[in-house]
């Protein structure tokens, strides 16, 4: 087996540690970053799919997404090396916002975007608006996607908007929300680029907020 | 002076051996030594460390002596009394009594379409008031009965939702925080002269959040009892096999606890786990799961039988139904009895719906009836010369003999039977007659009612005082620019 069959292998039995070393050995043998990629993405598909469908379960696919984070952080690191054009659909980074501990509907996104092809920067629970800003330049992100479960915490959402807008970033990094507690009308109200109700829908609207 | 609450006079409940509550005991102990818990707050932490917690400040991690957190649990109170604003509704929380309260919903369900919508702050009072009025119900969690309100800034919902259970619910409330705001809930308990507990919630796993330790901290320095509570889902942020998420649960509430006897010691403390597996499919809560009721009296059990200190179960009440129908009535009663069998001493359960998410009054009034049956059942058989009735036996005789026409019938039938209020219970003509009715509709007439008769326990003066420290809430957020 080869070590892109064997990352693809460890995708599928959501073997974190089998897919970050498989993904080591691909880059060592000199795989073009691209194609490792392509491996993951097409896994992640096939489980988002499966999900989907009802055969696997919520923890498949989060198992899953685990391992193609931890293969997709060594990979990265070479298409950086090399400066070749990935392909993935955009970059999301993603949090709970500030105050808001809640972390399932969060993470549920998360891996379903990455099941999709996103690249997807986790920030966690309780994540500030400088956090998000400054995640969102580091990794030159798409969208911003704010989760928050708390009505209580709504300002913290319009606060991470204000400061993009701020920050001259407004123009190019789209928003996105949802989360328990959101609802369309109040995304409208803070000025957020898309609202959306359960994570799968997360995917449709993240495609079309990068024009896909 | 109390309430009356149900007197469990059975043998509670259990279904784990001694050795098994030893092991989840020694396991829950095992992972504060070794793993601890996350403290966000460093007040908190600090307080940790100088009462002999293992702390690292940059990790922001407690660990804790096993001998610390067996002492600090030995040093709560086995009962304690808590005072009303209606003082026959004060409670004395701890051995062989359980109370109910009520348990929350985000918004409020339309009884005809079954969607939910925001509920106004005039709704939000009313359904307060008519839980007034419910003889079985006698507490209340906090953002109870309903989260959300329209018309209230989201910094205020939490707030105001305590401030409308202080002035139209006169039995025990709970303070609710986030973004500190249970500085002002508890002013506000203190100007009524009442007593309020606090909630310690946290984020799992093994994590304290700095509201939840603020709200906690500040709680017990004002001598008010503490839930240090932990909502975890099984398969999520719990493990997915009950016994881990025993220990983890135990884990955390014990951590809890330390926090508070550190503060003050001796300050009342009642312990709360209410983790639902996860639907594994949409990730939401599954609300109503019969491993809930499986955790609750394993919980029950492990409490009471190791430490016999105030034991709260919030995980029987809520159900996933999303209509006052076969499912919510089986999910909640089934928990609720199941809970109270194995010695839980405050039950939250009475009028949420969809799994927090929904709220109704009708089904405050008939969760009050199906505790009606849980407390004369838990009031068990009574036994002796009167009641076993023999020499009234034999001298009935077989038929023609009869026991509607003796005075042992009138003597005894209230105390041993229960007459549920909203049931249907017609004859058949009966229901023809009066419009088809069921007991949803019968709700709505009492619910109804209720309100109609209600009366305010509070003086005009109170009233004011409760007011304004609402009025300085709202202008301390406007300060923080959180309004
Ligand atoms: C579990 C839970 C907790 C746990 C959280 C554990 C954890 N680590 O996550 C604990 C116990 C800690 C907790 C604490 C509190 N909670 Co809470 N909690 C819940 C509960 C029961 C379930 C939430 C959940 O996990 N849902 C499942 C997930 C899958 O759903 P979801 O997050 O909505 O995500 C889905 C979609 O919304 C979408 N989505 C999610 N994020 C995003 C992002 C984007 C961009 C998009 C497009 C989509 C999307 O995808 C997901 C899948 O389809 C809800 C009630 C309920 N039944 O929903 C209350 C609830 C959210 N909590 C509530 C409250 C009030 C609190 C507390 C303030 C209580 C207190 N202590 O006073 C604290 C706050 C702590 C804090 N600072 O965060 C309220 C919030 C009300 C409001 N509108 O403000 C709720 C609604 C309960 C109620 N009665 O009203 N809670």
């Amino acid at each position: 087996m080869n070590h892109l069959e064997e990352l693809g292998k460890a995708i599928r039995a959501y073997d974190t540690e089998g897919a970050g070393s498989s993904a080591q050995a691909a880059m060592e043998d000199g795989v073009d970053p691209l194609e490792g990629l392509d491996v993951v993405a097409g896994v992640m598909k096939e489980i988002g799919d499966g999900f989907e469908s009802k055969e696997l379960w919520l923890f498949d696919l989060i198992g899953a997404a685990d391992a193609a984070k931890a293969a997709l952080l060594v990979i990265e690191a070479k298409v950086l090396e090399t400066g070749s054009q990935p392909d993935h659909l955009g970059t999301v980074v993603l949090g709970t916002v500030f105050g808001d501990m809640h972390n399932i509907g969060k993470t549920m996104v998360g891996a379903l975007l990455t099941a999709s092809g996103f690249r997807v920067v986790d920030l966690g629970t309780n994540v500030t608006s400088a956090e998000f800003i400054q995640a969102a330049k580091d990794n030159n992100a798409d969208i911003v996607a704010l989760s928050a479960l708390l009505t209580t915490t709504a300002v913290a959402q319009a606060k991470v908007i204000e400061t993009l807008e701020e920050e001259g970033m407004r123009d190019h990094v789209k928003v996105m929300v949802g989360g328990g507690a959101i609802t369309a009308e109040f995304a409208e109200m803070i000025g957020a680029d898309g609202y959306r109700a359960t994570a799968f829908e997360a995917v449709g609207l993240a495609s079309e907020l990068v024009g896909e | 002076m109390a309430a009356e609450g149900i007197v469990r006079n059975l043998k509670p409940l259990e279904i784990l051996t001694e050795e098994q509550v030893e092991r989840i005991h020694r396991g829950a102990l095992d992972v504060l030594e070794v793993t601890g818990v996350k403290v966000e707050s460093e007040k908190a932490r600090k307080i940790y460390e100088k009462g002999g917690c293992i702390v690292d400040h940059d990790d922001e991690r407690v660990r804790f002596p096993p001998g610390l957190v067996e002492q600090s649990i030995r040093q709560c109170p086995t009962s304690f009394h808590m005072k009303a604003l209606d003082r026959k509704n004060d409670l004395i929380l701890g051995g062989t009594t359980t109370y109910f309260a009520l348990f929350p919903g985000l918004r409020i369900a339309d009884l005809d379409t079954w969607e939910v919508r925001q509920p106004t702050v005039q709704e939000n009072h009313d359904a307060n008031k008519i839980a007034d009025g419910l003889e079985n119900i006698l507490a209340s969690p906090s953002y109870t009965p309903y989260t959300d309100m329209v018309d209230v800034p989201p910094a205020m919902l939490l707030p105001v939702s305590t401030w409308s259970r202080l002035k139209y619910f006169s039995k025990i409330s709970r303070v609710g925080t986030t973004m500190s705001s249970h500085i002002f809930e508890i002013q506000m308990a203190q100007a009524l002269g009442v007593d309020i507990y606090g909630a310690m919630e946290a984020p799992p796993p093994l994590s304290w959040n700095e509201d939840a330790t603020d709200c906690a901290i500040a709680c017990a320095e004002a001598g008010f009892p503490v839930e240090p509570g932990t909502g975890g889902s099984m398969g999520a942020t719990h493990p997915a096999t009950l016994a881990g998420a025993l220990v983890i649960g135990m884990a955390e509430v014990m951590s809890g606890v330390v926090l508070v006897q550190l503060v003050n010691p001796g300050n009342p403390v009642i312990v709360n786990c209410f983790p639902p597996p996860i639907n594994m499919r949409s990730g939401h809560p599954a609300f109503g799961s019969i491993s809930i009721s499986l955790f609750q009296v394993a919980w029950n059990q492990i409490w009471r039988t190791r430490y016999g200190i105030p034991i709260m179960n919030g995980g029987s009440g809520p159900s996933s139904a999303k209509k006052i129908d076969f499912q919510v009535g089986y999910e909640k009663s089934v928990g609720a009895m199941l809970s109270a069998m194995s010695g839980a001493n405050m039950i939250n359960h009475c009028g949420g719906l969809m799994g927090e998410l929904s709220y109704h009054p009708a089904l405050s009034v008939l969760d009050n009836d199906a505790v009606g049956n849980i407390k004369r059942f838990l009031e068990g058989v009574k036994v002796n010369e009167d009641t076993l009735a023999i020499d009234l036996i034999n001298d009935t005789g077989p038929i023609p003999g009869f026991f509607l026409n003796k005075q042992h019938t009138r003597d005894w039938w209230q105390q041993e039977q229960f007459t549920p209020l909203v049931s249907d219970q017609s004859t058949y003509p009966e229901w023809l007659e009066k419009g088809k009715k069921s007991s949803l509709d019968l709700a709505r007439e009492r619910a109804d009612a209720l309100l109609e008769s209600w009366e305010s326990k509070l003086s005009p003066g109170q009233e004011v005082e409760i007011d304004k420290i609402l009025d300085d809430c709202r202008a301390w957020y406007k300060k923080k620019d959180l309004i």
